[in-house]
């Protein structure tokens, strides 16, 4: 009669083939997925530069909707600002030709020298 | 013959081990390939999300900016040129490319229905309304109110007379849309 054995006990190993097979199965699969990885960590680095961005943008919106109209950072050219690891670029230009007392304003948010966020808005002599 | 203990045999999967290693790796694999595309919709969700909120931001500014465009425009003008638009003012239902509007009423709808010139219930680019020089997908029109009750019809020396506008500003950039609305009250003197 056969000996009954628990199921620990049959253990008869792996062949080396086997383990070899099934380790380059799983190196090529983790190896897809490292890159995976690598790739949603860049892209959400992205992400935070871009809403860090986009908020130092609107941080300059505001400060240049607040000033006076004839507050030299209003002047006609470009000028910028370091905010940390960003450059805040804005550029004013005259929008006189259209609309009387109007300044045209273009903001940048540059980060490594590329713009990651840009807004533009009319700058009007009249305040609210 | 039913022979029961081959039956039981075969139910017993540790029994026969060949292939297990293959099959703990994929397993394995499996594993990591869920926890993995779980990690990615979250960075494509993060990443939609951020560009909807540029798209945002970029068309607030730009509706913000042809409403004050709009106020702007009516504060550059003198009392002669008050008097004018006003009576080269649109009402509803024609076709307009001018700035302003006159309004019989005052509530929101009323003002919103004047706006929407091809009466198609919404106030997008098909409107014929004034275009910012911001950009294709931007445009702004200003309503003048009815005169308050109990206000100066009549500027004279002793009486001026308070205009009330409201200055609308659109966008439509990058499928956004987004509307500005604000008051602008000016008073005229002789």
């Amino acid at each position: 009669m056969q000996k009954q054995t628990s199921i620990w006990q049959s253990q008869r190993g792996f062949t080396l083939i086997e383990v070899m097979m099934a380790l380059v199965i799983l190196g090529i699969g983790i190896m897809s997925i490292v890159a995976l990885q690598t790739r949603d960590m860049a892209y959400n680095n992205s992400s935070r530069r871009q809403t860090q961005g986009y908020t130092w943008a609107m941080d300059r919106v505001e400060r240049l909707r607040s000033i006076k109209y004839t507050n030299a950072d209003l002047n006609v050219g470009s000028k910028s600002q370091a905010e940390g690891p960003y450059l805040v670029r804005w550029t004013v230009s005259d929008n006189s030709l259209n609309i009387p007392n109007t300044k045209k304003v273009d903001v940048s948010v540059e980060w490594n020298g590329n713009p990651i966020a840009t807004i533009a808005f009319t700058r009007t002599q009249s305040s609210i | 013959m039913f022979d029961a203990m081959k039956w039981m045999k075969s139910f017993q999967p540790f029994n026969n081990e060949k292939g297990s290693a293959i099959v703990s790796a994929l397993l394995i694999l499996m594993l990591l390939t869920f926890i993995a595309l779980a990690a990615t919709d979250t960075t494509i969700n993060e990443k939609s999300m951020v560009r909807s909120e540029a798209i945002f931001e970029q068309n607030f500014s730009l509706a913000e900016s042809s409403a004050l465009e709009g106020i702007q425009k009516l504060a550059n003008q003198d009392k002669d040129e008050v008097d004018e638009l006003l009576t080269a003012k649109v009402t509803a239902a024609s076709e307009n490319k001018d700035l302003l509007m006159e309004s019989e009423d005052e509530g929101v709808a009323e003002i919103l229905d004047i706006l929407d010139t091809n009466h198609d219930g919404t106030i997008d680019k098909n409107d014929t309304l004034e275009a910012s020089e911001l950009g294709s997908d931007t445009f702004r029109a200003a309503v003048l109110l009815p005169i308050d009750t109990g206000d100066s019809l009549s500027v004279t020396a002793t009486s001026s007379r308070l205009y009330r506008y409201n200055s609308f500003g659109f966008s439509e950039g990058q499928n956004g849309k987004v509307m500005i609305r604000l008051g602008y009250k000016r008073r005229i003197n002789n």
